[in-house]
């Protein structure tokens, strides 16, 4: 009589470590695979949303280029003028004599009787004014004028002669 | 425990293992991928935002700076400092405000001041004459220059009085200046005007501009007939 014959390979018992190890390995893989489903649908949304905001903003971008573009001679127009006016504050700011030239008409604009103007001379630090004076009452009687007006920055009596045919003769520097 | 042993252990937990890694593979990947993608996009989104608000400003800026620039104002900025040489205007200028103050010119030099900082992008004329008139005259002249575009600095004004009249010797000095050539980059802020350059630019309008005759227009050439240009049915012996 025939006996039953098992020709499959006997599957070998699985061990107690072999047990463990498969059900850590089969616990991590649950981790890992819950992990993916988290990270894998929320990193998916999150590409789509910051994509499509980018694709907003780049729309905007190109909109506002366009809007410069369109600026452009404006924007020339600017830059120019912010380099022309800066240039011309600088001249501006340079230009001292056209002020001292106002304080020598303002000395000679009050003469008093029996003063008169000989010269002026005006150069970069250079400022003098040459007056004539008949007599030395009209010369003090000026000089205490001046003196007492508080326009000037600096006010120097110089040179200051006598000649017996034309009064006294005397530089003022102004400035 | 035997080889044969352990390599039966290791084939049971083979496909388990498999698994794992295979899904680690997949996780790691998908993660690395999705964070690095979102990190690009929100650096490409901060960088293109920065970008927009100064494109943004500048349109703003632009916009509201429009109506100054294509005002009579900056004209005048443009005409009191010129890109070239404006000696023939101020020239003009005096010229004018000599016959308004009734006083003659005796001399006129220019000579062109060497720039002592190359890298200055401002350039100088001077303007060296006499005049002759009352010393009156001759101080307002002086005081008129002041308030003249293109601008002028006063170098030098010597002025010798007499009972008769008074006779000057002046030097201005005038400037011009090459237009800028670049425009800023594209990805920086503009400033508009400051309040300062306002001021500047409207105390510029009170001054004195050269006048420009624009009355002249183009006309159109009529080429005179040429006597040459006989007629078919000009007969020379009838006109004899």
């Amino acid at each position: 009589m025939p006996g039953n014959i098992n020709l499959l390979p006997k599957e070998p018992k699985k061990t107690k470590e072999v047990e463990k190890a498969t059900r850590l390995i089969k616990n991590a893989t649950y981790f890992i695979a819950m992990i993916l489903t988290i990270v894998g649908p929320l990193g998916g949304l999150s590409v789509y949303k910051f994509t499509r905001d980018f694709t907003k903003l780049k729309v905007e971008n190109e909109t506002l280029r366009s809007s410069i573009a369109n600026l452009e001679s404006t924007e020339q127009g600017l830059v120019l003028l912010k380099d022309r006016v800066g240039k011309i504050q600088t001249i501006l700011g340079n230009r001292q004599s056209i002020a001292i030239h106002a304080k020598q008409v303002e000395i000679i604009e009050a003469l008093p009787d029996g003063l008169t103007l000989s010269e002026t001379e005006l150069k970069s630090d250079v400022s003098r004014v040459s007056l004539l004076a008949t007599s030395s009452k009209a010369l003090a009687g000026f000089l205490k004028d001046v003196s007492s007006n508080n326009h000037y920055l600096s006010l120097i009596l110089s040179d200051l002669s006598f000649n017996p045919y034309l009064g006294f003769t005397f530089d003022l520097q102004v400035f | 425990m035997d080889k044969k042993n352990i390599f039966a252990q290791f084939s049971q937990i083979r496909n388990p293992l498999l698994v794992l890694v295979v899904t680690f593979l997949i996780t790691a990947f998908t993660t690395f991928y999705m964070y690095g993608r979102i990190m690009f996009l929100r650096r490409e989104i901060k960088s293109t935002q920065d970008q927009n608000k100064i494109f943004g400003d500048r349109v703003a800026t632009l916009q509201i700076i429009r109506p100054d620039i294509e005002s009579d104002v900056a004209k005048v900025a443009l005409i009191s400092l010129p890109s070239q040489n404006p000696s023939l205007f101020v020239i003009s200028q005096i010229n004018t405000f000599l016959n308004e103050y009734s006083l003659s010119l005796t001399r006129l030099d220019l000579n062109l001041l060497t720039n002592p900082n190359p890298e200055e992008t401002l350039f100088e004329v001077s303007i060296s004459f006499n005049v002759e008139g009352s010393y009156q005259n001759i101080s307002d002249f002086i005081t008129k220059l002041g308030d003249i575009t293109p601008l002028v600095n006063l170098r030098q004004a010597d002025i010798s009085n007499s009972s008769e009249s008074a006779e000057a010797i002046i030097e201005l000095s005038s400037f011009w200046s090459p237009f800028p050539t670049e425009l800023p980059p594209l990805t920086t802020s503009l400033a508009g005007l400051t309040d300062e350059e306002k001021e500047t630019l409207k105390s510029l309008s009170n001054f004195v501009s050269p006048t420009f005759d624009e009355s002249l227009s183009p006309r159109r050439y009529d080429p005179r007939a040429n006597p040459f240009n006989l007629d078919n049915n000009f007969n020379p012996e009838e006109a004899l």
